[in-house]
């Protein structure tokens, strides 16, 4: 399925409106949710990844296989880089898969064997989109949902994040959710500008 | 203050402790000379002498190694029960629910009450066990259970997102959030069955027991050995502690170099 309909989605907490009589149409490539902090954009990728149920409306053109970047990186403590991001792989060669995939977004071999309370924010937030691409690819995931995946980084890693995104991803349906215009540029995608309480405009 | 006694060597933390009992028994020595009664108290001398005479007796290492291996496996049985009670309960709601009554019950009856309802049960050699058992189950249950329940939720949506294998949980999420308080209940628990094991024995003094021994020892008014019996009751708990201290660190701390 290359497209994703959504109709008439509304989204309530403890009486408060987030979103309703939501519509939109997310295709092939990348698509950039944009809108200030707290308009509910979370809110509509949780529906969209299956982590939320919505309270009235549809989406269609949705499989099982989704994956999630979240907002934060998420990463088992205890555990190091390598082992976070070949821990959602079955396949034999996970450990070379995620150590190709860390070694894209810049890290060294010592950096793989670090835990993330070892590793800088932004470093904590490359292992996080490795281990999304990682389960993408591995699941064939059709759905991807990114969730402010630049959180923390600099210029630089930034720039090369985004390449491995689009170089990986590519042939996806991804949402980004973000508040940067920046995003956007950088993932050559689709902006749609999200309001509070009120369908998005495209 | 913390970081100043992290800091300390492994050869520092021996010479405090080796000074730590110095000074208690030179203050028991200092008490006992003044007090001057080895019938209300025995020195460290004399206790330390009497240990060496029961030291060579078949008695002692029969009492010893026998109330050693009852308290053991009351030990063993009840971590492993605390254990298989903790997972469900904190899993499932209505199984708590359930279960919540029985643990309550168990913390809240007297020892002395169990004990003696446990003399009615079953066989006086089994009572310590027993014991221990009872001791030993509901701390590890609820240390265990309530770790399990504070298990970070963002990571067990990650886990679900990411569909991680229940074996890839146990291993990546539960056990390294699990595992301090579960080592610290169980050193809990092990010095309360030692103390409510031998209490057991006391009560219901059963063949080849340092707790019969006690009890013969005051029956016959020998302080000496009671104060004897006592300090091998100690070295025993505090020997189990570092035995078992030694190996859960360690565990630990390969664990965290993994």
């Amino acid at each position: 399925m290359s497209i994703i309909t959504v109709t008439d989605l509304s989204k309530s907490f403890g009486g408060v409106t987030v979103f309703s009589d939501l519509n939109l149409m997310l295709k092939r490539g990348f698509t950039c949710l944009y809108g200030p902090s707290g308009c509910g954009k979370t809110t509509l990728g949780r529906i969209l990844a299956g982590l939320e149920r919505a309270d009235g409306g549809s989406v269609q053109g949705l499989v099982d296989e989704t994956t999630v970047l979240f907002q934060e990186p998420r990463l088992l403590p205890s555990v190091s880089a390598l082992t976070n991001v070949s821990c959602v792989s079955e396949r034999r060669d996970a450990a070379q898969a995620a150590t190709d995939l860390l070694a894209a977004l810049g890290f060294s071999q010592e950096d793989c064997q670090k835990k993330p309370s070892e590793l800088s924010g932004g470093m904590q937030q490359r292992v996080a989109i490795a281990r999304a691409l990682l389960y993408a690819e591995e699941r064939q995931s059709t759905f991807v949902l990114l969730d402010e995946p630049f959180r923390g980084l600099d210029g630089e890693t930034k720039a090369q994040a985004a390449s491995l995104l689009k170089q990986r991803l590519s042939d996806r349906i991804v949402l980004v959710i973000t508040h940067d215009e920046e995003d956007a540029v950088l993932l050559a995608a689709a902006v749609i500008s999200f309001e509070r309480c009120a369908n998005p405009k495209k | 203050m913390r970081a100043k006694a992290a800091q300390l060597t492994t050869a520092q933390k021996l010479i405090y402790r080796t000074l730590s009992v110095v000074f208690w028994t030179a203050l028991w020595a200092f008490a006992a000379a003044i007090v001057d009664r080895e019938l209300l108290l025995p020195s460290p001398f004399v206790t330390l002498r009497r240990l060496c005479e029961l030291a060579v007796t078949a008695v002692f290492w029969k009492a010893t190694l026998t109330s050693l291996l009852r308290i053991a496996v009351g030990f063993a049985v009840g971590a492993l029960i605390g254990t298989l009670l903790a997972v469900p309960t904190a899993l499932f709601r209505p199984a708590d629910l359930l279960m919540s009554p029985m643990n309550t019950v168990i913390r809240a009856t007297p020892v002395a009450s169990f004990i003696i309802l446990a003399l009615v049960w079953i066989e006086s050699g089994r009572v310590p066990s027993f014991i221990a058992v009872l001791m030993v189950t509901p701390i590890v249950w609820n240390a265990l259970k309530t770790a399990i329940r504070e298990v970070d939720k963002d990571l067990l949506e990650m886990a679900d997102a990411y569909r991680l294998s229940g074996w890839k949980r146990i291993r990546f999420l539960y056990v390294p959030t699990v595992l301090p308080q579960y080592t610290a209940s169980l050193m809990t628990a092990l010095g309360l069955a030692w103390k409510a094991g031998i209490a057991a024995e006391v009560l219901c003094h059963p063949k080849r027991s340092i707790g019969g021994e006690l009890y013969n020892a005051k029956i016959y008014l020998e302080t000496p050995d009671l104060f004897a019996w006592t300090l091998t009751v100690i070295l025993l708990s505090v020997a189990m502690e570092a035995i078992f201290g030694t190996i859960m660190t360690r565990y630990l701390g390969r664990r965290k170099s993994a």
